[in-house]
């Protein structure tokens, strides 16, 4: 159990976007060193979720960062702590991959407070943790998916958040690309980020994190350790499907069936 | 890299600017507009560079500059190398106000009628597309009232010459509408001139939150930028730049769309580095066209709106056939 002071405790969120209910009444607590998953079916409110919690948009109940209200930090107060890794990677321009990592210090930067030698080694150490230093000339627009996702991670990595927010960090890409992030956010955990992942892979899930949010309709299904909240019939109700849970080289594997 | 198309295009900018104050009827070589512009020639040389071409030269670096900057600020905003100031309807309604004035009668008896009833016309769809989006306006919201203000505009404008009392109307009204800086006077200039460098100083402004913008209004947020803040911030500099610039000179297509482009590469692809380029890239290409209009002048001036079309739908096509080579 992680007893480390929490950065960032919400309770009893709601979100309702275009008079629908999306969430009803949410408790959160994020502590330096966690990965915590949020899983659940499609439409459950994940996405939302990850968006109240980095301000994105307006929700009830409390959300305390560093003891203080969500609303009473400026936004660029807010930014330096919180990153967020949204589900859309899409980049409009063919920037090269260093100039749309140094995207993720702006932050940390200002009218008044120009790039300088400390935003500088964020962005090469960002570049050298993600092995792309190779590709650092290359625009955006020439990689592959899995490069993508490489360069995009290292944006926010480059922010030097306490609290890392990714939306979806692995839909589409390769199972080593998807080894590789998830390694990369275990790693983030251990250097005392809290990590906050959304995933649709159970078995990834069961594997890098340390607690598992189900929800389910916007609402709190289920909150704990992954290989509890897997085994329970409402996870699987949830998903509509059964969890075959079962174990290969000591590590968990989580397989849905029928339908 | 950089640098050097900084100087290519500050000198295109001095040379054109030399060039525009010796071309007309008069015509004067650079000796005689220097000492025109700062003393030692004759006074006949001073009145010809100071009062008629020095505010000619001036408005087409300025309102090329507005164009180009605008168009750069807009593709930024919207994400999408299409972007360009007559999106939101504003030199739409410009023009629409120009021509009513026309139409009316207002410029034969006060010139300034016509500039300052087209800066009326902007101002009133700046606060139409604000009203027709909400407060909390999505980008696409924007841009969908900003069409219907300038569908609305373009329908009015076209029932104004429909409805117009002689065929010499309709020849004024249309031929204002191709654009033009003939004529203008130097109080043109300390009319537009104020309207389009507060508006540029306020696109300037965004260049942070536009280059947050090229990972997705969410990211961009999430990096600390207030996205409404900034879409009021675009609204006003676009609307103060394009109102002026249309009301002055007319309807002046292809700069805002086409010299972001030519340009984005050479700023690494980043919006905030490409506003100042295109302000710099729009005041060189509406100069030099200024000056084509002056070069061919076998019955009638040529209209700059006219040359700019000219000269930009050639270099789009080109533009979009080596997108495709470059797709496949």
């Amino acid at each position: 159990m992680n007893h480390d002071p929490a950065l960032l405790v919400a309770k009893g969120i709601g979100v309702t976007l275009r008079h629908r209910v999306v969430l009803v009444d949410i408790d959160v607590t994020l502590r330096p060193g966690e990965v915590l998953g949020l899983i659940g079916p499609n439409g459950a409110g994940k996405t939302t979720l990850l968006r109240a919690l980095a301000s994105l948009i307006p929700a009830s109940g409390s959300i305390l960062l560093d003891g203080r209200p969500l609303a009473a930090h400026s936004p660029a107060e807010r930014a330096q702590r919180i990153g967020f890794l949204p589900q859309d990677g899409g980049v409009a321009w063919a920037l090269p991959v260093e100039a749309l990592v140094a995207l993720g210090r702006i932050p940390h930067t200002g009218p008044f407070r120009a790039f300088n030698a400390t935003d500088r080694a964020a962005v090469a150490q960002a570049l050298a943790t993600l092995e792309l230093e190779p590709l650092r000339q290359r625009p955006v627009t020439e990689l592959s998916g899995g490069e993508r996702a490489r360069a995009l991670l290292a944006r926010v990595l480059a922010g030097e958040p306490a609290i890392l927010l990714a939306d979806e960090p692995v839909a589409g890409l390769d199972p080593a690309h998807q080894l590789r992030v998830m390694h990369e956010l275990r790693r983030l955990a251990t250097a005392g980020t809290a990590v906050v992942v959304v995933l649709h892979d159970l078995t990834l899930a069961a594997r890098f994190c340390d607690r598992l949010l189900l929800i389910d309709r916007g609402r709190r299904l289920l909150d704990g350790a992954p290989l509890e909240v897997l085994g329970t019939p409402e996870a699987a109700a949830s998903y509509g499907i059964r969890l075959a849970i079962g174990q290969i080289g000591g590590r968990p594997v989580v397989v849905p069936e029928g339908s | 890299m950089r640098a050097s198309i900084w100087i290519l295009l500050l000198l295109l900018l001095l040379l054109g600017a030399l060039l525009s104050m010796g071309l007309g009827p008069q015509g004067l070589d650079f000796g005689q507009v220097l000492r025109g512009l700062f003393g030692g020639g004759s006074q006949a040389d001073s009145i010809i560079v100071v009062q008629l071409r020095l505010p000619r030269t001036l408005l087409a670096i300025l309102i090329g500059g507005g164009l180009g900057l605008t168009g750069a600020a807009l593709q930024g905003f919207l994400r999408n190398p299409l972007g360009e100031p007559g999106l939101f309807g504003i030199s739409g309604a410009a023009a629409l106000g120009a021509v009513l004035a026309i139409y009316g009668g207002l410029t034969s008896v006060f010139p300034l009628a016509l500039p300052l009833s087209g800066l009326v016309g902007a101002g009133l769809a700046v606060g139409l597309v604000l009203l027709l989006a909400g407060r909390q306006a999505s980008t696409l919201g924007l841009v969908l009232a900003g069409v219907a203000v300038a569908a609305l505009s373009g329908a009015l404008t076209s029932l104004a010459l429909n409805l117009a009392p002689s065929p010499f109307a309709v020849l004024e009204i249309v031929f204002w509408l191709l654009g033009s800086l003939a004529d203008r006077s130097l109080d043109h200039l300390w009319l537009g001139a104020p309207f389009i460098l507060v508006g540029g100083l306020l696109l300037l402004l965004l260049g942070r939150t536009l280059d947050a913008l090229s990972l997705g209004e969410d990211a961009a947020q999430s990096l600390g930028l207030p996205l409404g803040r900034a879409r009021l911030l675009l609204l006003a500099g676009a609307g103060l730049v394009v109102g002026a610039a249309t009301s002055i000179a007319g309807a002046i297509g292809f700069v805002g769309l086409v010299v972001p482009h030519l340009l984005r590469r050479f700023c690494g692809q980043l919006p905030s580095r490409l506003l100042p380029a295109s302000a710099a890239g729009g005041a060189v290409l509406l100069l030099w066209a200024d000056i084509a209009t002056r070069l061919f002048p076998p019955i009638t001036e040529l209209k700059l709106g006219v040359v700019t079309s000219l000269l930009g739908a050639p270099f789009f096509l080109w533009l979009v056939l080596k997108i495709r080579r470059e797709a496949t």
